[in-house]
């Protein structure tokens, strides 16, 4: 969609939500819409507090309008919030100003109802009741540690000590798209209650794969159920404990990539599959004039990836991703209890301990044409020079190359932050010492039968192998420094903080590391040697190190009412520069890649949010601009140096406009309008910047009329069924696309007794 | 009579020489490894020279009263994308360390390699006149091409 087909769908829809204004009372919201935000742990009660840092809150209202269920909903409804939909439930690729990366650690930290999710793969899965969603944006490592350099997303989920009742909906879309959830909330007594609830959602997927030409099949088809139990309990004396109990269970296709301007059209399965618990007890105990609250979690994920790698309809090879994961952690805070922001001195120290085994089988199966493609072509290409009638055979038509690894990391941390308020002045001075260790071990490994048919008569067995183990350990100081002025009505910060990334091991190069093994012992074996060998140096390539950033940022907030007007908005100017940038290189010999500390860029931006409402109209407006580039990137082969960073959207935008109009009826009560736009752009596909996803914008609406006790809705998203891309990356040489999904409507029928 | 004397300590001296030469030969440990040039001669009159190629002898003699010739790491030619390892079996080795052979299919790449079958390979392991180093030379057709090969001892 170009920019001024997007001007004209946001004036579109202000226009229908115009006409529909009407002379009523404000609805009045009931206790599950009500835009109240709830810390779900001191250190995100301390960030609200503090005030210095960019914050965006969403509330149930808006999130169950506008059919956000996942935290990829989330994208530009947060200014420079980029989660593109690709891949599968197991991609989580996170952009925040500029930060962001494909694979392995994430930029941002997600905790729901306190306890933070240790496995990106698990990030992905559909929400319900969510009571409000805060995103901090920016880096929040003085307070969260690793991973939360792009900021912090904290959702909260409705309290049963807050709202009792049954929630149930149904709703039918196109896509064959089906969900169903129920959720009850009783309160026992005064100070105990329990929330229990599930959801069922299957889609039959928007993107077909024509392979079986006279027969396309859609192949992002999926099936989700999730639950979640939540029990609260709250003492006299202000002690507090809530457990929380999810699951998740994820089974679909996927991968939908195709080469540009032709079908999706790949041979072997993909798809991807996950069990998740996350299971988390918050708890705050009052001590004299201190709470020390603390939350303790035990993760456990399973899933299964399988993927047709080459994306074609012809063999070359698969990969299969199994891995089960356990996780552990603890976290301690003590903090006064009067509130940040109160005159005088305060602080908050706290503590946090983190352990997760992991254990990966990564099998990729190399099938005829990616032997004979792969990895004979070059070898007998080599060999044709020399002898033209002779060549190297495999006798196997398939083969597998093993990869399993092991790891363990072990994460402690200790940090304090200081608030001095003074009048209208407060001062944060924070620091946190996070160690870091990892433990991996490795074992890849594949046996083949080969003949070289101008010296051997019979295949000869061939095996290679590759077993080791590696560590990496270290220290981060991770600081924040801030200076508020709250006037009345508004405040302004800056801030100075850093954050990191964690480090970590390349276990996508193993197989790259294997084959070429492969070929050298092959070509050893038969006493032939290249004259320019491989790069791979096991103990050199398969680590990384973290990535840190510096933040500098400037915000002003304010909120004013002029008569029955309410305006709010902030505003925020940031400053982010990234070292040890974990990127993709090529080694200067050999044809493999890898992820090193090669870069180091530069993110400039600005961030703009404006809410307005009237009555029961409310419109608002989320916009992120980002500049984002590599001062220093040098791959092997180019010197990016002065490009933009790839899949970072120089442009977000979301606006919205809701308007309910009441009636004074016992049966019905209102009905809900929201027209709502969220745009993206330009992102550049490629470190070399050739190629790109100009401007785009989608349009979202939703009606629904409420009647006592339920409400029948009806939704649509990307109604103008703008053609877009989410994603681009080349394999092989060749580059791919998946494009985003295309119109979606449906209709819900919700119960809220 | 001074003549004579000086004759016969010349004699002396080769004989001694050669078994000094014998003796250092026998020495299968220290047998193992020579360093030096291949030289191809091309149709076309040019030459095609491999430095530093290492010839090594099986550790001790066969059966047969042979070696094997292992030529390590080796190009032919400027446009072998490769260099390959090649075994030339049964070697023939006299007692004044000449060596022999003909029609000998080398091994190479997994197995024998008729299409470069060895002829006419001649050569010998003797000190150079001039230094105490010891040498190895030889020269063969292997397939079509003459092959020189000229190196001295040199620990691995």
């Amino acid at each position: 969609m170009t920019l001024s087909r997007f001007i004209f769908t946001l004036l579109f829809g202000l226009f229908f939500s115009l006409l529909l204004k009407a002379e009523n009372e404000v609805e009045v919201m009931t206790d599950t819409l009500a835009e109240v935000t709830v810390a779900a742990t001191p250190r995100s009660g301390a960030l609200r507090q503090g005030r210095a840092t960019a914050v965006t809150h969403v509330y149930m209202k808006r999130i169950e309008q506008e059919q956000r269920t996942t935290f990829k909903d989330l994208s530009a409804l947060v200014p420079n919030l980029y989660v593109p939909d690709y891949g599968s439930k197991m991609t989580s690729s996170i952009y925040m100003r500029g930060l962001g990366a494909r694979i392995d650690n994430p930029v941002m930290g997600i905790y729901i109802d306190g306890v933070g999710l240790a496995n990106k793969n698990g990030f992905d899965s559909d929400m319900y009741d969510m009571r409000s969603v805060t995103v901090y944006r920016g880096p929040q490592g003085t307070l969260f540690g690793r991973n939360t350099i792009g900021g912090v997303i904290d959702v909260t989920t409705l309290s049963p000590l807050t709202y009792q009742g049954t929630r149930a909906a149904v709703g039918y879309g196109n896509g064959n798209t089906f969900d169903a959830r129920l959720s009850h909330y009783h309160k026992f007594g005064q100070s105990f209650g329990i929330g229990i609830g599930g959801y069922y959602k299957h889609s039959d997927g928007f993107f077909k794969n024509h392979y079986e030409e006279d027969n396309p099949k859609n192949c992002d088809w999926s099936d989700e159920v999730g639950g979640r139990l939540r029990a609260e309990w709250q003492g006299n004396n202000g002690a507090k404990i809530s457990n929380t109990l999810i699951y998740n269970w994820v089974n679909q296709g996927g991968f939908p990539y195709h080469f540009p301007n032709e079908q999706i059209r790949y041979n072997d399965f993909c798809g991807y599959r996950r069990s998740n618990i996350i299971e988390g007890i918050n708890y705050a105990i009052p001590v004299g004039n201190y709470t020390l609250s603390g939350t303790t979690s035990y993760q456990f994920l399973s899933d299964q990836m399988d993927m047709d790698q080459d994306y074609t309809p012809m063999s070359y090879f698969t990969l299969t991703q199994l891995q089960k994961e356990n996780d552990v952690a603890q976290e301690l805070a003590l903090r006064p209890i009067k509130p940040i922001g109160s005159q005088g001195w305060n602080w908050i120290t706290g503590l946090s301990l983190a352990y997760k085994h992991n254990a990966l089988s990564a099998p990729v199966t190399f099938k005829h044409d990616g032997i004979d493609s792969l990895i004979l072509k070059n070898a007998n290409d080599g060999i044709a020079t020399m002898f033209p009638d002779a060549r190297i055979e495999i006798e196997e038509r398939q083969f597998v190359i093993a990869n399993d690894f092991m790891m363990h990391n072990a994460n402690a941390a200790v940090y304090h932050t200081s608030y001095y308020t003074h009048k209208n002045w407060q001062f944060e001075a924070g620091l946190r010492l996070d160690f870091d260790y990892s433990h991996f071990t490795y074992n890849s490994n594949a046996k083949i039968h080969y003949l070289f048919t101008e010296t051997m008569s019979d295949f000869r067995p061939l095996c290679s192998s590759l077993e080791g183990k590696e560590k990496l350990y270290y220290l981060e100081l991770l600081p924040k420094l801030a200076v508020t002025y709250k006037g009345k009505g508004w405040s302004t910060y800056f801030a100075v903080s850093e954050g990191y990334k964690a480090g970590g091991f390349n276990t996508q190069l193993f197989s790259d590391i294997l084959q070429n093994q492969m070929m050298e012992d092959l070509m050893n074996d038969l006493g032939v040697y290249f004259a320019q060998t491989s790069d791979y140096k096991v103990s050199d390539v398969i680590t990384y190190k973290p990535e840190q950033c510096f933040n500098f940022e400037l915000g002003a907030s304010g909120r004013k009412t002029v008569g029955r007007v309410q305006l709010s908005g902030t505003a925020t100017l940031f400053w982010v520069e990234i070292l040890n940038q974990q990127l993709t290189v090529f080694p200067k010999k050999g044809t493999g890649r890898m992820m090193t500390n090669a870069g180091h860029s530069r993110s400039i931006g600005a961030e703009l949010t404006a809410t307005c409402s009237y009555r029961g109209l409310s419109a608002n407006v989320n916009y992120g601009y980002t500049n984002a580039r590599f001062v220093k990137f040098d791959n092997g082969h180019t010197d990016f140096s002065g490009k933009y960073v790839p899949y970072v959207p120089a442009n977000t935008l979301s606006a919205s406009v809701a308007y309910s109009l009441p009636f004074n009826h016992t049966f019905f009560r209102s009905l809900d309008f929201n027209v709502n736009v969220s745009a993206y752009g330009d992102i550049w596909w490629n470190e070399e910047n050739s190629l790109k996803q100009p401007f785009y914008a989608l349009l979202g609406a939703n009606l629904a009329l409420n009647m006592k006790g339920f409400s029948v809705e009806f939704w649509g998203k990307n109604l103008t069924n703008t053609k877009y891309n989410t994603f681009y990356f080349v394999s092989m040489g060749n580059a791919f696309l998946q494009s985003g999904k295309p119109i979606t409507f449906g209709a819900k029928v919700a119960v809220n007794l | 009579m001074n003549n004579f004397v000086s004759k016969v300590l010349i004699m002396l001296s080769v004989v001694a020489l050669c078994v000094a030469c014998e003796k250092y030969v026998l020495d299968e440990q220290k047998m193992k490894g020579f360093s030096g040039d291949i030289v191809v001669d091309n149709e076309d009159g040019s030459h095609f020279t491999d430095p530093n190629i290492r010839v090594t002898f099986s550790e001790s003699l066969k059966k047969d009263g042979t070696y094997d010739l292992f030529l390590k790491k080796v190009k032919f030619s400027e446009k072998m994308p490769v260099r390959i390892d090649m075994t030339i079996p049964s070697v023939t080795k006299s007692a004044t360390d000449t060596l022999s052979g003909d029609s000998i299919v080398p091994w190479a790449m997994g197995g024998p390699f008729e299409k470069w079958t060895i002829r006419r390979l001649s050569g010998y392991i003797t000190y150079a006149c001039d230094s105490t180093q010891l040498e190895l030379h030889f020269e063969m057709l292997c397939g079509d091409y003459p092959v020189t090969y000229h190196g001295i001892y040199t620990e691995e």
